[in-house]
Formats: structure tokens, sequence, C-alpha cells
């Protein structure tokens, strides 16, 4: 019964977006050749347009209001206009700086931390056979397959908590406790000096790293267009066999199908 | 030396040491240097043992009994491999806690929609923006990367609460139903995706697209037929990362999904984790069901990720 009404729902996903294709597409060819090739762009552009606007453009504006206004307990009674009164009050609490402070330290710490350990990655196991490079790239990358809740698990058994007397099941009190001798500590409610912060980060780092090389991967394209301007780079390699023959045959197949011309010539 | 009758060692002296530099001498040119290969193969094979490390305790603990969890740490059995029992009951027990015949399939009805989709627009929008020419084209451009930066968390009361007025006004209940993940999913992959395929589309040969509009192709022809097709790599780079992140989602399943009848994986997962009274092995099993599609994607589909998006441009 699961499996019927997942496939039914899985289904009916696939059928409506090729639905809305197919109307897109109808729209279109009724119009007339002047208006086809102005309204053509935005036909293309609509599905993304209104996606956007409804759940991503419009609550994002509608939060923006809403932070200048006080919402009423009262039910059915309208929001107030204060002002900037609650960025006043949160930018005045203690508590909420703290976390800003948190907040700063992860955009600095996690993405440079990544992107460090990405480019290291790339650059080391470019040097290495290509078996070693996939295994040790596939190692270092399977965290990316790993989800936030199952991370979390795995992590525990590293960071966690035992009161003295029990016996230390968790890592880093295990090591903590064997080393120094001392009570084992609750590292993730140990704020000097923002380490539980520190700690969790490394959760983030380790999750991400596989993330960073390839958006590295990805984002050096449109830099790597142009090999002109880069002597000494001798363009990309075309490990991709599969997909250009692909694409070739597809071209080749179109050309005869779609155009009166090609047959003569 | 004489005595021994290999024909490796009845060789001359000096032929040894020839064929010993030569050897040598091939090796350099083909991979620069020998010693930092031995280095660099042990800076990784360090860097990937710290990467493997936390799931290989995941690992172990889901093999133990739960009066050797509670005793000891997972480590402990590299010191003393059988000194406690071994056991695959915990797999059992955290299958039928997840409910997996039935969390699996919901999270096939979330996840195959919220990929096809998202690409498919995207895939649509990134054509436009890359070979159409109309009035605004790059500040819509700006737009839709400039939303990049709004967060999923910023979003979840006013969607909720639009799909809550839509409840009212047309009587569907959208919350709790697949859709719901599908269209927030769907929404938040835009800026990247449309990005991503932008890129990929403007290194394909313009040339071609010119000459099969000479020859009457309408777009719709030409983004189905030739875009489409030469774009493969990069849609299916995204679409695999898209998989990824939708399968591995918890907080968009756990606000617009929730727990009734169409939990996914990752909520089976959680709803695990607060029964951990009766044992953290029961939760590390049920960690690693929940990782087994995702592997099996990763290792299955790598070729076309990491390759997707480094192939070089159609020749």
């Amino acid at each position: 019964m699961p499996i019927f009404s997942a496939l039914i729902s899985v289904v009916l996903g696939l059928g409506i977006s090729l639905l809305i294709f197919w109307s897109l597409n109808w729209l279109v060819e009724q119009s007339n050749n002047k208006w086809k090739s102005r309204l053509l762009p935005y036909v293309f552009l609509a599905p993304v347009f209104v996606l956007v606007a409804i759940f991503l453009l419009y609550p994002a504006l509608r939060t923006i209001v809403q932070s200048f206004t006080q919402t009423s307990l009262r039910r059915g009674e309208g929001d107030t206009f204060v002002g900037f009164q609650n960025y006043q009050e949160l930018l005045t609490d203690p508590g909420f700086l703290g976390v800003l402070l948190n907040n700063l330290l992860w955009v600095l710490v996690v993405p440079a931390a990544t992107v460090v350990i990405g480019l290291a990655v790339a650059i080391l196991t470019d040097k290495l056979g290509k078996r070693r490079e996939t295994t040790f790239k596939a190692m270092i990358f399977v965290p990316m397959a790993i989800s936030g809740v199952a991370a979390a698990v795995t992590w525990r058994f590293i960071y966690f908590y035992a009161p003295p007397g029990n016996p230390q099941i968790y890592l880093l009190n295990s090591i903590w406790t064997g080393l120094t001798n001392q009570d084992p500590v609750p590292w993730l409610t140990l704020d000097a000096g923002r380490l539980n912060s520190f700690l969790i980060m490394c959760i983030a780092i380790w999750l991400y790293a596989g993330f960073a090389w390839c958006f590295s991967q990805l984002l050096s394209r449109p830099f790597l267009k142009k090999p002109s301007k880069q002597p000494g780079w001798t363009g990309p390699a075309n490990d991709a066999p599969f997909s250009s023959s692909l694409s070739r045959r597809f071209a080749a197949r179109s050309w005869r199908s779609s155009s009166p011309l090609s047959s003569s010539s | 030396m004489t005595l021994i009758p290999t024909p490796v060692v009845d060789e001359t002296k000096g032929r040894t040491t020839v064929d010993v530099h030569r050897k040598k001498r091939r090796l350099n040119a083909a991979g620069e240097a020998q010693k930092p290969h031995i280095i660099t193969t042990l800076i990784m094979g360090a860097i990937a043992l710290i990467w493997l490390f936390p799931l290989l305790g995941l690992l172990i603990t889901s093999f133990r009994t739960k009066a050797g969890v509670d005793a000891t740490g997972w480590w402990t059995v590299f010191v003393d491999p059988f000194g406690q029992g071994w056991t695959g009951q915990n797999f059992v027990d955290a299958w039928a806690a997840l409910d997996v015949g039935t969390t699996f399939w919901n999270s096939v009805a979330v996840t195959v929609p919220a990929t096809v989709l998202p690409v498919m627009i995207a895939a649509m929008a990134a054509y436009a923006f890359t070979f159409f020419q109309f009035r605004g084209k790059e500040i819509y451009f700006g737009i839709v990367l400039g939303l990049m930066v709004v967060p999923v968390q910023l979003a979840i009361i006013p969607v909720l609460q639009l799909f809550v007025r839509f409840g009212e006004i047309t009587g569907i209940q959208i919350i709790g139903q697949y859709p719901a993940a599908w269209i927030v999913h769907a929404t938040f992959a835009m800026p990247l995706a449309i990005y991503m395929l932008r890129n990929y589309m403007q290194t394909l040969p313009n040339s071609l697209i010119e000459a099969a509009k000479i020859d009457g192709a309408s777009h719709f022809q030409i983004f189905w037929k030739l875009v489409v097709p030469m774009s493969v790599p990069a849609l299916a780079s995204f679409a695999i990362f898209q998989f990824l992140w939708v399968w591995n989602d918890f907080l968009v399943a756990y606000i617009f999904i929730q727990s009734g009848d169409n939990a996914v994986m990752t909520q089976g997962l959680y709803t695990l984790l607060g029964q951990y009274g009766q044992g953290w092995q029961r939760v590390a099993a049920g960690s690693f069901i929940t990782l087994v599609v995702p592997l099996l994607i990763f290792f299955g589909l790598q070729r076309f990720f990491v390759r997707g998006l480094t192939a070089g441009s159609v020749k």
C-alpha cells in the first residue's frame, strides 16, 4: 500500500510537470509569430517566476515587513508598526549578540576550512594514480551522502558526556579522562572560548568538505571557458566520452528529424 | 652468485645497473617523482582515515549488544574483538522502529519529484537566460541569483501560513502531503540550479543552436532535442546533488510532512532517536539503514557527478 501511494504520487508529480511544459508549449503555439518571439522567453521562465515569487520572494519580503511590526496576542487583531523596536531589543540583548558572534565564527571558519580541505584533497590526490585518487576521494566525500540526523548520531559517540563514575563510552571524554585523570567534561555545554561551537563546526566541516571540492570544480567552469586567456592551460580533458558522444548523436538525429534542409545537405 | 641459474642473475652486473637506471628514469618521466607519491599517499591516507573514523564507530556500535555499548567504548573492540557479543538484532529492531516499509516509500515519493521537477524547470529557465535576448534579462537573473541568500528557515512560517490559507479556501490540505515538500524543495533548489545550468549551457556551441534555428527548429525543439541532451552531464550532477539533499533533508520534512502516514526516513530516524532508552546500538543501526540509498546513489553515480562537473564542453 505505501508503495502504491508513493508510485501514484511520483507519477502525479512528474505528470504535473509534463503538463506544465505541454500547456506552455500549446500557449505559445496559439499566439501569432510577432508575439511568439516576444513572449517565448517569459514562457520558459514562467514556472521559475511563479515558484520563486510565491515561495521565495514573498516569504522574504513578508519577513522583512513583519520584522518592523508587533503581532497582537489577541486573535483577529492586526499587527502594529513599531519601527526599529524589534531590532533595538535584539541588538541590545547580550544573548542575541553572543549568537551573532557564533554565527560570524561559523561563516568564517566552516567555509574556509572546507575550502582548504577540499582544495588540499584535490591537489594531493591529483598527484596520485587514478585508482588511489578515486579511493581517497570516495572515502573523504562519503559524509556528503549522510543526513544531518545520522551525522548527529555519529558524532554523539565522540562528543557526549557520561558523568564521572560511569563507564566512559564516548571517545573524547575517554581520551580526556585517560590522559589527564580528571573528571569527564560536558564538551557540548562548555562555552568557554566558544569551544562547543568549534566542536560542532568540526561536524559541519566533516560533512561539507566534499561539497567544497565539488563546487570548486563547478564554479571554475566559467573561468575555464576561455582557455586563450590562460597560457599553459591545455583545456579541459574530455573525460566524459559518454556525454559528448551522446549529445553529438542526439544532435545529429534532431537535425534529421526537425529540419527539411538537412536531408539534402 | 653464479650458482643460481636464473637468467636475471646471469646477466652482467653492468647491464643490471643500466636496467635499473632506465626503469627509474621511466618512472620519473611518467609520474614526476617517486618519493612525494609516498608522502602524498600517507597524508591522504591519514585524512581519509580521520574522515571515516566517526562512521567506523557508528558501524561497530550498530553490531554490538546493548550491554556492550553501555559498558565500553566502541574502540575497545580493536583490543578485544570477541570479548563481547556481536549481534544483527539491532538492525531487525531498527528496521521495525523506523517502519522502513512505509517511510522508505514516502522518502521515494518526496525525493523523486522534488528532484525531477526543479531540474526540468531550472533547465528551461537556464535556456531562456542563455539563448534568448530580452529586456531585463540580466536583472531577472540577478534577482534569482540574489535569492540564493534566502535560507529555508526564513520561509517556513510564511509558507506554512500560505498553505493553511490555501487549505481554508480550497479545502485541500497540503501540509502533511508530498506536494508541500516538493514545492519547498523545488523552490529553494532553483537559484543554484539555474546558475549551474546556465554556466554549463553557455559553454555549448552557439553555432549549433543558430544552425538549428536557421533550419526552422522552434525553441521548444532546440531545447528538448539539442540543449537538454547536450546538458546531460550538468543536469545529472545537479540531479544527484538534489537527490542527496532532499533524501537527507530533515527540516523541511519535519515541518511540512510531519510524522503522520507520510513520514519520511529521516523523520523515522528522529523518532528512533527519541527512543534512545532502548540503547544507542538501535539508533546506530537505524542510521545505517537510512544511509543505504544515499550511499548507493553516491557510489553508483559518482562518475556522473564528478565527471559531470568537470566535463569539457562538447567539441
